[in-house]
């Protein structure tokens, strides 16, 4: 932990008179360390109180805490891009196009995150040169993240979907 | 005259499965591949009634014009097999080229002018004459399931759409439907033997600038909420519209609604 919990004495209360605005301010100081420092997670506990701040950032646990440089600024949202080509979860465009979520617009996207998906069974369509291509899924499994847009060009090899 | 495949297109092994009446050729050609079907086969009609253009918008067609979709299955890239639709194109063309000079021959002031709109329209003058979509689908055994349909205005061309359009009958030319197709499955066979599974591009893509529409001239690209305005400089090995920006830019675009601006033809099928 970046910073041991002693430095907001302020926030310190006894469990006798803690007091629930109290445990608020406390909350929400983890919560800007957690911003601040990068981290995922914190857990402090003290006198009988403990209070556990997390934030679900959608990388896989392999991942180590990555370093950013100072000077950027909520750089939690462009660390989990980078890393989500690693994923082993992700299906990659297997051709540079435009993605479509639905076989024509305003209808229901052929899947949404949490959606079972089984081998052969249609994720995208990617349009490249007035062809529509479906794209296929590689496996069975559940849909966890879309990380593209509707209408949205995209390149050869960039990450469309995960499936796990 | 019934619906019948050319003599080179017999001999080069294609078959063909014809309709009264059917909601869509496409939709019947992915079926058929779905179920095991490998091509290459012809699905035809001349009343189709539920014809889809790109992002389904509705192809409407009256009974007499044509709606053919081929099945071919490839083993090629995806991004191969859309270059098939210059292939198709240039076939269109070549058919139609066939039965047009017959008709020149007996009628003298017969003004034809087939130009190829990319990414695979046909046009007569600016007026669009037929539209190409392809929809492609990877069977269980990793090969591609490609569907080109091919939607030809010939005794009529939808009106109210954002773009002129015409129709054989419109240009002074008196053929059928049946004729037309004769001759497209001929001439589609001599230009997916060129494409040579994406090995030929090179030449379809040589043959399909000396016939493009718009070439040289100021072009405006909307794809999405994104639009990109040029010149019309080329299409790359892949396919794509190369768009020279005003600041020098090459923009290559994939996919998107073109609209000339010096003729105010556009053209989503």
């Amino acid at each position: 932990m970046a910073r041991p919990p002693e430095d907001k004495p302020a926030a310190k209360p006894h469990a006798t008179d803690a007091k629930p605005v109290d445990d608020n301010a406390l909350i929400r100081d983890l919560a800007l360390l957690l911003d601040e420092t990068n981290l995922t997670e914190i857990e402090i506990e003290r006198s009988g109180l403990r209070v556990r701040v997390a934030r679900n950032i959608s990388i896989s646990a392999a991942v180590p805490q990555s370093y950013h440089p100072p000077g950027i600024a909520g750089a939690a949202v462009p660390a989990p891009i980078a890393d989500i080509s690693k994923h082993p979860g992700v299906v990659p465009s297997p051709m540079v196009g435009t993605v479509y979520w639905a076989s024509e617009p305003g209808a229901k996207p052929f899947v949404e995150v949490g959606s079972k998906v089984s081998a052969g069974e249609t994720l995208l369509i990617i349009e490249a040169m007035k062809t529509m291509n479906q794209i296929p899924s590689p496996r069975a499994g559940t849909v966890t993240q879309i990380l593209v847009e509707d209408g949205q060009p995209v390149e050869f090899g960039e990450p469309l979907v995960v499936i796990e | 005259m019934p619906l019948q495949l050319g003599k080179r297109a017999i001999a080069a092994g294609y078959r063909l499965t014809a309709f009264d009446s059917i909601g869509s050729t496409n939709a019947e050609a992915l079926t058929r591949a779905r179920d095991g079907e490998a091509g290459p086969i012809w699905f035809v009609t001349t009343e189709q009634t539920a014809g889809r253009g790109r992002r389904h918008r509705p192809w409407i067609a009256p009974r007499g014009n044509l709606a053919s979709s081929i099945l071919e299955v490839v083993d090629v890239a995806p991004s191969v097999a859309a270059t098939l639709g210059f292939a198709a194109g240039l076939a269109l063309e070549a058919a139609l080229w066939r039965l047009s000079a017959e008709a020149i021959a007996r009628s003298a002031g017969l003004d034809l002018n087939y130009r190829l709109k990319w990414p695979n329209d046909v046009l007569a003058g600016s007026r669009k004459l037929a539209g190409i979509l392809l929809e492609a689908e990877t069977g269980p055994d990793g090969r591609l399931a490609v569907v080109v349909g091919i939607g030809t205005n010939i005794i009529a061309a939808p009106e109210g759409t954002p773009y002129p359009t015409t129709c054989l009958k419109t240009l002074g030319l008196d053929v059928s439907a049946e004729e037309l197709f004769c001759a497209l499955s001929d001439c589609w066979a001599d230009y997916r033997g060129i494409w040579d599974n994406g090995r030929g591009f090179g030449e379809i893509r040589e043959k399909w600038l000396l016939r493009a529409a718009g070439l040289g001239e100021p072009v405006s690209i909307q794809s999405g909420t994104s639009s990109v305005e040029g010149i019309f400089d080329t299409i790359d090995e892949a396919g794509c519209l190369i768009v020279r920006t005003p600041d020098g830019k090459r923009v290559p675009i994939s996919a998107g609604d073109v609209y000339f601006k010096s003729t105010a033809s556009a053209g989503a099928a």
